[in-house]
């Protein structure tokens, strides 16, 4: 078999994925609101130029893309020289704090909203006011980057921590300067990997949804919150949500694509080894550590501290509130929310690896098309309640299976948009092995399958672990799809915390603070946990 | 052993299992059994139905031998929305809290399922239109409590007396000073945010010197604030909501489009004087009448049919406003103290300007006109 034909092979699960729980979903979902909004070509034609020459369309568009790239740099700004202080200098807690960075990835935007505000509010409990002279736009990149600086970190991290160091120090030899071999010759070789931590950082960015509508002010809005608005609207407009559904579409699978071109193959191949010396800390990099610390962590412990404070004193009486409420949560316990959370989370983790393997070598093994990696990628850029609706509206018994009642199409749901995540993780890594390794080992015999198992996944056992970590991680924290697709015995953490902030009752605020600094503490241990895993597999390969 | 084995065998496994947990294409015509013990009754609610609902379910379940279920929603729009997505497996095997703006959208979409209870003959008529909840002349949704959607304001406004004088009418808030102070909810995604939008075509009218749309111009270019939904206003923007107290907490907006029982629920939640007071109706206030529906295709019909009837019995309506803040629809119902004293008399309470009909009509249009609006002057 030549490597096409191992690329088709491969590629065949991760496709039929992508056909039944995302492109029939979606089409679905477009297919429905062009019927239901009863119009004909010409009709949609007039609609999207209405839409086009409609100043409030016109500046919610501008402001997503403007928004997204500029959180994108803002993210690579601090993500960049974090990743080079954590993959080359030594330091106590350094692993405990990559962990720590990660934790916010998981949380709900309402959490978030109101940590930022208890942390550096008009009122915070630091009374430092950052938010008033940031305003909407400000408050908005700030969470953006808060969300996805370890992203970058991760990403990048890991590519660089295992890059042998003898490119840089040729080239000091040479006589480059230290920032001339750092700029000339690692970044470039590094370039795959911040290609990928960077379409990653804009497509999420670019589908924000929570945090537009919660920090953003009455301008602010993006393509994914005019979908919500004429979707869900008591006067829904279809035809309108379909075109800006396709619209998405299209701008998502353009950029993607874009990024896809500009980060081209690498041409430099080298075998990464596990960096076993780190040097210490330098004056500089600790200040850069302080100040990712003071960001990154600081509304995580504003949020833990919030949730141990019960009419107006510290106590641990959200805890036992929480521990003991059947009656303040409804039909399910707080014990429900989170095994359920974590059953979706193990589930999709295992689900998202496999097929994100499958499609990292399906598209390493080929000459790679541009094309059908942007198309790998676009459900991470498309509406989240587009999503939903889809798999309510097409696993409905009619054509397809009816997964309505079942608990199973969160995992689906959760897994379409982590394995494209998880296998652009891993496909730097895959990308990076010299190909005189594979060709050697097919010499001496190996059988393809045994190139994937000796060769590949050995030297991409380190990014795994990183794609392990977000692929659990977007489904703790997933919202959006989870919310369409809820039934009350489909309750997960994020939903508990968003339901009980919206409660009556006296104490369910308070319960729901308790839930975020448990969600945040699951989240923190896993990570912490999958990366434990990671190192133990990696010792027995290096 | 191929290295792939493992996780093939893994996603077989988890296809079977998810092809294991597929039901059959549910018959919707089994209405199930015709007696009432042995099953879960499940009712989708409006998000403010907790106290009522812990009151209610030791009643039903001792006096069924079934089990009550509750299954929250934000507010009544978001509950009818998950009915609509889910029709045909609903989530739910009845829906509370639909009102008569929404009534009309649940009912053309075929979601609700007819039923005329026998106690229906005790609902206070001089208040409450039934036919307002009549779709082809068939009774789909049993009004079982009613209320105020109007504007309410942060106490210390009024404490504060450096502050001047409250606003005397919805028109004084449309100038600088009061519009900047308030938030309002997106009509289109809102309950409590259509309702407040037909109190404004119901006080200012559709045509005329000053009519709804310019008094909503004014609110918007004098700085109103619209949220997405309910939550949003009143956690994390209204100045006497449920944000209020929390660390770090900054909502500055002292009015809020809610319901004007609020305050008096709050009352009764904290045994304090509630950080928050209404205007009176005479302000302009949109009348909301809350309804109980039996859905499309629950295979317990019998049951939901004796839960819609025990709504209206004496028990639960008493219990009604001082659980969920809201007015009987029967005659006779007892009100609490804390009702007394911090919202309006329910001998005060008259029908809606606008019937079933009115709504059905235009809410549409009244939405998209709106929107035209909205959109320009936020743009």
């Amino acid at each position: 078999m030549d490597e096409r034909g191992e690329s088709r092979l491969y590629a065949a699960l991760p496709t039929l994925y992508l056909l039944l729980f995302f492109a029939v979903p979606v089409l679905a979902v477009i297919a429905g609101a062009l019927a239901a909004g009863g119009n004909d070509a010409a009709g949609l034609a007039r609609e999207a130029a209405r839409l086009a020459s409609t100043d409030y369309y016109r500046n919610r568009i501008r402001f997503t893309l403007l928004q997204a790239t500029a959180s994108t740099g803002l993210t690579l700004l601090l993500g960049l020289p974090l990743a080079y202080v954590f993959s080359h200098y030594d330091f106590p807690g350094r692993r405990f704090l990559r962990a720590a960075y990660t934790a916010p990835f998981v949380l709900p935007a309402i959490v978030v909203a109101l940590a930022l505000h208890a942390y550096i509010g008009p009122r915070s409990l630091t009374g430092l006011d950052l938010l008033t002279p940031l305003g909407p736009t400000g408050a908005i990149l700030l969470a953006h980057v808060f969300y996805n600086t370890s992203l970058v970190l991760r990403v990048v991290g890991n590519h660089w921590e295992r890059l042998p160091p003898g490119f840089g120090e040729a080239a000091r030899t040479l006589g480059a300067s230290r920032w001339r071999a750092l700029a000339r010759v690692e970044l470039p070789i590094l370039r795959p990997a911040i290609a990928s931590a960077a379409l990653l950082v804009f497509v999420f960015d670019l589908s924000s949804f929570g945090i537009i509508v919660l920090l953003g002010g009455p301008r602010t809005g993006t393509i994914e919150t005019l979908i919500y608005q004429e979707l869900r609207s008591f006067s829904p407009h279809y035809g309108t949500a379909a075109l800006l559904a396709m619209f998405q579409l299209l701008v998502t699978y353009l950029a993607l694509t874009l990024f896809v071109v500009l980060q081209r193959r690498s041409r430099t191949h080298w075998t990464p080894r596990s960096r076993t010396e780190r040097r210490p800390l330098p004056r500089p990099a600790l200040a850069l550590l302080v100040v990712a610390t003071l960001l990154l962590t600081g509304p995580p412990i504003a949020l833990v501290a919030a949730a141990f404070r019960y009419q107006g004193e510290w106590s641990a009486r959200p805890f036992q509130l929480l521990a003991s409420s059947e009656a303040t949560l409804g039909s399910y316990t707080a014990a429900d929310a989170v095994a359920n959370s974590l059953r979706y989370a193990v589930a999709t983790l295992v689900l998202a690896l496999a097929l994100a393997s499958l499609a990292a070598l399906a598209l390493n093994r080929a000459r790679r098309a541009a094309w059908a990696e942007g198309l790998l990628l676009l459900p991470l850029g498309v509406s989240s309640i587009v999503v939903g609706l889809g798999l309510l509206l097409s696993w409905d018994g009619r054509f397809l299976p009816d997964l309505r009642t079942s608990g199973a199409r969160i995992v689906l749901a959760h897994t379409l948009i982590a394995f494209p995540f998880a296998s652009r993780i891993l496909a730097p890594t895959l990308d990076a092995v010299p190909p005189a390794l594979r060709e050697a080992a097919r010499t001496l015999g190996a059988r393809p399958f045994e190139v994937v198992r000796r060769i590949d996944l050995p030297l991409a056992y380190p990014a795994l672990g990183v794609a392990a970590v977000y692929a659990f991680g977007a489904s703790l924290g997933e919202f959006g799809a989870t919310l369409m697709l809820r039934r009350p015995e489909t309750v997960t953490m994020p939903l508990a915390i968003f339901e009980g902030f919206t409660r009556l009752a006296p104490d369910a605020r308070v319960q729901a603070n308790a839930l975020a600094a448990v969600l945040l503490v699951v989240a923190l241990a896993s990570f912490l946990l999958l990366e434990r895993l990671r190192i133990r597999a990696w010792g027995e390969f290096a | 052993m191929n290295p792939w084995t493992t996780p093939i065998v893994v996603l077989l496994i988890l296809t079977s299992a998810s092809a294991g947990c597929v039901g059959k294409k549910r018959d919707c015509t089994d209405e199930g059994p015709a007696n009432l013990g042995g099953q879960d009754l499940r009712v989708l609610d409006n998000g403010a139905w907790d106290g009522a609902y812990a009151f209610i379910k030791p009643i039903f379940e001792e006096r069924t031998g079934s089990r009550l279920v509750q299954i929250r929603a934000e507010d009544a729009g978001a509950a009818l929305k998950q009915v609509q997505d889910s029709k045909g497996a609903p989530v739910a095997d009845l829906i509370y809290g639909v009102d008569n703006a929404l009534f009309a959208q649940g009912a053309r979409a075929g979601v609700f399922q007819a039923y005329e209870s026998p106690r229906l003959a005790s609902i206070d008529t001089a208040v409450i239109r039934l036919n307002d909840f009549r779709f082809n002349g068939v009774l789909l949704a049993t009004p079982v409590d009613h209320g105020f959607v109007g504007v309410n304001y942060d106490r210390a406004i009024r404490d504060e007396a450096s502050e001047g004088a409250l606003p005397q009418t919805l028109r004084d808030l449309a100038g600088a000073s009061w519009a900047s102070q308030l938030v309002v909810e997106d009509p289109r995604l809102s309950t409590p945010g259509l309702g407040f939008l037909v109190a404004t075509v119901a006080t200012f009218g559709e045509n005329g010197d000053y009519d709804y749309l310019d008094f909503w111009a004014d609110l918007l270019d004098h700085g109103a604030l619209v949220a997405q939904d309910w939550t949003e206003a009143y956690v994390v923007h209204f100045s006497a909501g449920y944000g209020r107290g929390s660390e770090g907490f900054a909502g500055d907006r002292r009015l809020v489009v809610s319901y004007t029982t609020s305050p008096a629920a709050e009352a009764y939640y904290g045994n304090t004087t509630p950080p928050s007071v209404s205007f009176e109706p005479a302000f302009g206030v949109f009348h909301q009448v809350e309804t109980v529906a039996i859905l499309q295709c629950t295979p317990h019909v019998a049951l939901a049919k004796a839960f819609v009837d025990l709504l209206l019995e004496p028990e639960y309506q008493n219990a009604a406003a001082e659980n969920m803040a809201v007015y009987p629809v029967t005659q006779n119902a007892t009100m609490p103290e804390a009702f007394t004293m911090h919202a309006t008399d329910p001998k005060d309470l008259r029908p809606a300007p606008f019937t079933g009909d009115d709504l059905d009509r235009n809410v549409p249009r009244w939405l998209d006109e709106w929107t035209s609006v909205y959109q320009k002057h936020q743009a």
